[in-house]
């Protein structure tokens, strides 16, 4: 039975519509159809009819005096340059916001693109110092072996050992295979540096250098090509991805006095897995590669290399760069709320 | 000349900006004070801020008299005089000195009006207790349906011009009006002695 049917909020606003002939034609004739049949929905058009009844008696309002202008009001009224507006609410101020957040914005970033170029440096100059640091205490070891010949101990693990130590360890190997033919020389070498250290260790150095710069060009080169055979050496190899350390423990077995042969003749192996590793994504020929990278470079071991290079400077750079680019930030902030406030209170 | 005629060649006067030009423009205040105040004092409810408003809606209207584009001028007067009291409650809103709960229109919802002791004195004057009551209950509708109410039902104005001074929506105007009818329905059952036969409320048709 459709006056069973409560009123809702939008029967009452047909309702109100009704009353001041505001529907349209189609709402006009349902809403007479249903209150024809819904006798609730006619005593709610009674009542709302009721109301806008007595509503209309009211009388309109009477002001209660004149409200003329006289020149005085216009004109008091008529100046608003005469306001004194905040520096702070100015457009001259967000557009300086504006710029000075540009400006540190960019100095920002400048200072954190420094911050990373700086990183990457300190990255090589560490490669540099763990690769170069054995070949310097081997030299040390070899003034103090008389026979540098001798075999090496069983490989001990490396003091460390770190990704890139093991990347560029595999350059080591090359080394070591370079070193192998020259057996004679190293051994003159050690020698003449028993005599005389000094003269020794420059020579040492001097053959170290060239290995460790090719260490480097190597594993600069073959960081995208290696495969991941290399990271997972096989037994024999385990001698090999031993960084540098390897062969620092290697020359330190000289020193022991008995195995000191096994030392250096353990070099052609390290070189044949290094080699064996090296085929499949490098040159077919270890020694070639070696020949190719040791030449033109400077050794960056002919002055002595930073143990482990500083990073409180990169750091410095890096938060100096994010508190700019904060600060940038904010004054962008600033200027966007100093606009809003000001166009809103314009509309106003 | 028609007063509308009339009424556009005081509107060029009045853009003149010289003497004349205020004089022509306050012909058209006496015109149109008591809508202008009528309007601002049924948003604002206090007599005394109402005043504020129609005086300086009037002083906003001929500084801006070079935005007006033609159609009803009363009703582009009550535009400026309804913004210049909706921005005044928003002030207060923002700073108020009493509770918001005292705030005019913050208690719609309440029974019939009670004879009130702090009545304005203009109230006070109202010798008709029927028109009181009424007066009370729209007093209690808030801000927004009141300004509705009192266009519509008071001084008579068609949903559209309502709808262009208030900045609102014609559905909006709508729904304001039928609800603002309804809470002064409902506000005036609670004084069916005050009415008259004619326009005895029933109790039924209640809102589900």
């Amino acid at each position: 039975m459709p006056d069973s049917r409560p009123l809702t909020e939008f029967d009452f606003e047909l309702l109100s519509a009704y009353i001041d002939g505001q529907l349209s034609d189609s709402e006009r004739q349902l809403i007479e159809t249903r209150l024809a049949d819904e006798p609730s929905l006619s005593a709610a058009l009674d009542d709302s009819r009721a109301t806008v009844a007595l509503i209309k008696l009211l009388p309109p309002t009477q002001a209660p005096r004149n409200y003329t202008l006289t020149p005085q009001m216009v004109s008091a009224r008529s100046q608003p340059a005469h306001r004194v507006v905040p520096f702070a609410k100015t457009s001259v101020f967000s557009a300086l916001s504006t710029a000075a957040a540009v400006v540190l914005l960019v100095i920002g970033v400048s200072f954190l693109t420094q911050s990373s170029d700086q990183e990457n440096a300190n990255v090589a100059m560490l490669a540099t110092s763990i690769t170069a640091q054995p070949f310097e205490e081997a030299q040390s070891n070899a003034r103090a072996a008389n026979t540098a010949l001798a075999a090496p101990a069983e490989p001990t693990r490396p003091i460390s050992a770190t990704n890139i130590a093991e990347v560029d360890s595999l350059a080591l190997t090359d080394a070591a295979q370079l070193i192998a033919p020259t057996q004679t020389q190293i051994a003159a070498i050690a020698e003449q540096a028993a005599a005389e250290s000094l003269a020794a260790g420059s020579a040492m150095q001097a053959l170290a250098a060239p290995t460790m710069t090719e260490g480097l060009l190597f594993s600069t080169e073959s960081e995208g090509t290696l495969s991941p055979d290399l990271f997972l050496m096989p037994p024999l190899g385990d001698a090999a991805p031993d960084d540098a350390g390897s062969v620092q423990d290697q020359v330190e077995g000289a020193g022991g006095g008995t195995d000191n042969e096994n030392a250096f003749e353990s070099a052609p192996s390290i070189a044949q897995s290094a080699a064996m590793t090296e085929t499949p994504t490098t040159t077919p020929s270890s020694t070639a590669t070696s020949t190719k990278t040791m030449t033109p470079t400077v050794a960056p071991t002919q002055t002595r290399p930073p143990q482990v290079a500083p990073l409180s400077t990169d750091d410095t750079t890096r938060t100096a760069g994010l508190v700019l680019i904060g600060v940038a930030i904010v004054l962008f902030t600033v200027a966007g709320v100093t606009t809003w406030k000001r166009r809103s209170s314009a509309r106003q | 000349m028609s007063i509308s005629e009339n009424e556009q060649a005081l509107i060029q006067q009045a853009r003149r900006g010289d003497a004349p030009a205020l004089d022509a423009f306050n012909v058209l205040v006496l015109r149109y004070q008591d809508s202008v105040y009528s309007l601002s004092v049924r948003i604002m409810i206090d007599p005394a801020s109402a005043d504020d408003v129609t005086q300086t809606a009037f002083i906003t209207a001929y500084q801006r008299l070079d935005t007006y584009q033609g159609g009803s001028f009363k009703a582009w007067l009550l535009k400026i005089a309804a913004n210049q009291a909706y921005d005044e409650l928003r002030r207060r809103k923002r700073r108020p000195s009493v509770s918001v709960d005292e705030l005019p229109g913050a208690d719609s919802d309440d029974g019939a009006p009670l004879p009130d002791a702090a009545d304005t004195p203009e109230q006070i004057s109202e010798a008709n207790e029927l028109q009181r009551a009424i007066r009370s209950c729209i007093d209690r509708l808030t801000p927004d349906y009141r300004a509705v109410l009192v266009m519509c039902d008071v001084d008579a104005f068609d949903y559209t011009t309502t709808a262009e001074t208030l900045g609102i929506a014609l559905g909006t105007v709508k729904s304001r009006l039928s609800r603002a009818r309804s809470n002064v329905r409902d506000c005036l059952r609670g004084v069916p002695e005050l009415l008259p036969m004619q326009f005895r409320l029933k109790d039924n048709g209640k809102i589900s």
